[in-house]
């Protein structure tokens, strides 16, 4: 159950009424790997991950979870086969305090003491965390709040994790420890990690590969490296008109 | 007897009434909590709970009553649980509104079918007994008021604990947060709604059960039951538990002053107007929901 998974989204339709958003995307997430989708606002980003988390329901296609067709499981369920989303705007529950906040991230798949010594390691990784241990989650700073959600998630030890826009709303050096901590999870879980982001050169400068993705369909796809050299994707996501050589 | 031996007399009374009707709120509380679905079937638990233990005592069964009581409590909390996996979570509409809707109907359904099983007359429970009549001077506490006085803590305590101690009640909490992020999190939001209806059914049901030998069985009890729970939970401040079973308190206090000095005919109508006056001057109820979330 702990050991890290991938990811396989093959053909994935999507959409809200008589309005399709996805039309057939397809993209994979390895172990260890950091993956990044960056798209414009509005080009289906979080659909794809909430239809990925069985919260949005999927028209046509398939969701390979280590091979294993998770299409047709809800989003509890998605949860709890160890494929965890840091939804967009934290959504950390206002009113529960950061413990219980944590502790729920592991709700039907860690023992007690389980949860105990996973929060032992969370407040390790985010002493900020720790020290506002019994205040409600409604009343920590945006950065706090971001790191809140992503322990939340990390508590049951996913065995994926799919971010979006963690960098959502806060300033430039929070967003730098945030992207820091996204490495290091990587490093130290050797999970996969699917990262949405709007901050186009900090996914593209921390992921291995990465998915453009414009009006429902990836227009582009390749390592991160090659990316940041296109002149395609500079003109579009980084406000520049021409590869520095 | 002194005045305020006649005072005290009539807020023993209040207050026990007030623990049922603060029961009675629970119920819509930790509903509404899980669900948003203001379930106004809750009162016709509360008559459930008596009339099964009215049919047991005049069964030649011969049950001891705590049997009775626990034969209430599970059958009542089955048929919550089955209102909500059953009925609510097939009908197709998500709206609250039409839920609720759909809410008053089953208390209507409930009713004629008990007083289709069980007839329309007025059944009696003897009291429980154990304890003895209470006599301060002249203010008398039935011994039946004491049960109702346990019943009352051990439901609030057990309340306190289940959503301030437990993961599932910190889950139920959750799920009303924010359902979406709850799912993430693994928590079945239907699982809990589900739970959270066979709950109230038997805090209901105990309710029900524990006042019958004070407040005779009869199959239309649900519908004043019901409204008085309603009432007591938004004089708390709809969803806040301890606002609930505060809410219940006032509720019943009221009545019985009104009741205790001459006014007995009025009794339902002031406690209405308490209700109003309470949401004119604190329209989120007398515990309003706290509300720290930053934006
Ligand atoms: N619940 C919904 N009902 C109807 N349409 C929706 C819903 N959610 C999203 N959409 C539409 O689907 C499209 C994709 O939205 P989505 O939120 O996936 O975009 P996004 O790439 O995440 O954008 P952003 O960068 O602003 O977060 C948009 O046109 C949006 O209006
Ligand atoms: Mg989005």
């Amino acid at each position: 159950m702990n050991t890290a998974a991938s990811l396989e989204v093959r053909d994935l339709r999507v959409g809200y009424g008589s309005l399709e958003v996805l039309h057939g995307l397809s993209l994979n997430v390895q172990p260890g790997e950091i993956v990044s989708l960056i798209g414009a606002n509005g080009a289906g980003k979080s659909t794809l991950l909430n239809a990925i988390s069985g919260v949005v329901p999927v028209r046509g296609g398939h969701v390979l979870l280590d091979g294993k067709d998770i299409r047709a499981l809800k989003a509890p369920d998605v949860a709890r086969a160890g494929l965890r989303q840091v939804p967009e705007g934290r959504r950390v529950f206002a009113d529960l305090t950061v413990e219980d906040n944590l502790l729920l991230g592991g709700y039907g798949t860690t023992t007690h003491h389980q949860r105990g010594e996973r929060l032992e390691e969370i407040f390790d990784l985010f002493p900020r965390l720790k020290e506002r241990r019994w205040q409600p989650g409604g009343t920590l700073s945006g950065g706090e709040q971001q790191m809140l959600a992503i322990g939340r998630a990390l508590v049951a030890s996913p065995r994926l994790l799919m971010l979006d826009e963690p960098s959502m709303g806060l300033a430039p050096l929070v967003t730098r420890d945030v992207f820091a901590l996204i490495g290091r999870l990587r490093n130290e879980l050797g999970i996969g990690i699917l990262l949405v982001e709007q901050n186009a050169r900090a996914a593209l400068k921390m992921s291995d590969r990465t998915y453009v993705l414009t009006l429902g369909e990836i227009q582009q796809h390749g390592t991160s490296a090659d990316l940041l050299r296109d002149p395609k994707v500079l003109a579009a996501f980084l406000g520049e008109e021409t590869a520095p050589n | 007897m002194s005045s305020f031996e006649m005072l005290v007399q009539v807020m023993v009374s209040g207050l026990m009434v007030g623990f049922i009707y603060g029961l009675a709120a629970l119920g819509f509380t930790i509903v509404y909590n899980a669900t948003q679905i203001v379930n106004f079937a809750n009162g016709e638990y509360l008559m459930i709970g008596g009339m099964i233990v009215a049919v047991l005592a005049q069964s030649t069964l011969d049950l001891p009553i705590y049997l009775s009581v626990l034969m209430a409590v599970g059958a009542t909390g089955i048929l919550g649980y089955l209102t909500q996996t059953v009925i609510i979570r097939n009908t197709k509409s998500r709206d609250p509104m039409t839920l609720v809707m759909l809410t008053i109907g089953l208390a209507v359904a409930m009713r004629g079918l008990v007083s289709f099983l069980f007839g329309r007359d007025v059944k009696f429970v003897p009291d429980f007994g154990v304890f003895d009549v209470i006599l301060i001077g002249n203010i008398y506490i039935p011994s039946q008021a004491i049960w109702v006085f346990i019943t009352f803590i051990a439901v609030t305590l057990g309340i306190w604990f289940l959503f301030n101690r437990t993961l599932i009640g910190k889950a139920m909490q959750a799920v009303s947060l924010d359902p979406r992020a709850a799912a993430l999190c693994g928590i079945n939001p239907g699982n809990l709604a589900a739970m959270s209806f066979a709950l109230a059914a038997g805090i209901g049901a105990l309710a029900g059960a524990v006042s019958a030998p004070i407040q005779p069985v009869f199959y239309e009890n649900g519908v004043f039951l019901g409204l008085k729970g309603f009432a007591a939970a938004v004089a708390g401040g709809f969803g806040n538990p301890a606002g609930a079973i505060l809410g219940g308190l006032i509720i019943g206090l009221v009545e019985s002053l009104a009741a205790g000095y001459g006014a007995s005919g009025y009794k339902d109508a002031i406690a209405f107007v308490l209700l109003i006056l309470i949401l004119l001057v604190r329209p989120a109820g007398l515990i309003g929901k706290a509300h720290v979330s930053r934006v």
